[in-house]
């Protein structure tokens, strides 16, 4: 069993981002094990603040297990890919797995 | 490719916090109270001790939020407490409440806040190149 270390990528984007970023990294760094769910964001800093909890808007949840080597270079690329660095452009944090199994995608034939 | 900066911030937990269906609004207005700035909350199906109480399980909701909240290190004690407190968690079948830590977080901060932080604080927040 390939239990080599592993890292758990998590992104919480704005509604309508988190499928594209999963195509890129399917398609650039071979992620399978790339998740998206659906998510509600409750901010403080917000124009409803007075209804008493701030005011929520839909967010998705990109959770991606990548190879420790390669963690730092996807989490920048998904950075850069999602562009996080705005404002409302969602959060991403990384953190080291214990123990993961390594999904890979057998050799399959083409499809005629 | 050309050469991006990205500033995180380290010193960084989240706070995952399981609860019955309806329970998160109270418990984000509790953490919110003690310097938490934000929070997400997903929905999930929960089992478990739901079995072992009431009758047919029917006492506990199997419907359950999941509520992910990023606190600096030096506000998990706090802001974990008051969400346990809002939470009942110390009722069993309440839910659960767990911290990790986290190596670091990117998100959008303004420049100024960037340099306000980098001058005194050297080490909660760092530039990477990419």
């Amino acid at each position: 069993m390939d239990l080599a270390p592993q890292k758990l990528i998590t992104c919480i984007f704005p509604k309508g981002i988190a499928l594209d970023v999963a195509r890129k990294l399917k398609t650039n760094y071979d992620l399978m094990s790339v998740d998206i769910k659906s998510a509600r964001g409750i901010g403080k800093i917000t124009p409803l603040a007075y209804r008493g909890i701030g005011s929520q808007s839909e967010k998705e949840i990109l959770t991606a297990v990548v190879p420790a080597e390669l963690s730092d270079e996807i989490f920048d690329y998904i950075y850069h890919e999602a562009n996080v660095n705005r404002p409302h452009g969602g959060l991403m944090y990384i953190y080291p797995l214990l123990s993961a199994t390594r999904y890979i995608v057998p050799e399959l034939p083409e499809e005629v | 490719m050309s050469k991006h900066e990205i500033t995180v911030l380290n010193d960084v937990a989240l706070i995952t916090c399981v609860v019955q269906r309806g329970s998160a609004d109270d418990i984000i207005k509790a953490a919110q109270e003690v310097g938490a700035q934000g929070a997400t909350i997903y929905y999930a199906r929960g089992g478990g001790v739901r079995e072992r109480l009431g009758v047919l399980g029917l006492a506990i909701e199997v419907e359950k939020e999941v509520i992910s909240i990023i606190v600096a290190t030096n506000q998990i004690d706090r802001v974990f407490e008051k969400m346990f407190i809002a939470g009942k968690l110390e009722t069993p079948g309440m839910g659960i409440m767990y911290v990790t830590h986290l190596d670091k977080v990117a998100t959008y901060i303004p420049q100024e806040i960037v340099d306000k932080l980098a001058k005194p604080i050297i080490g909660n927040v760092t530039r990477n190149d990419g």
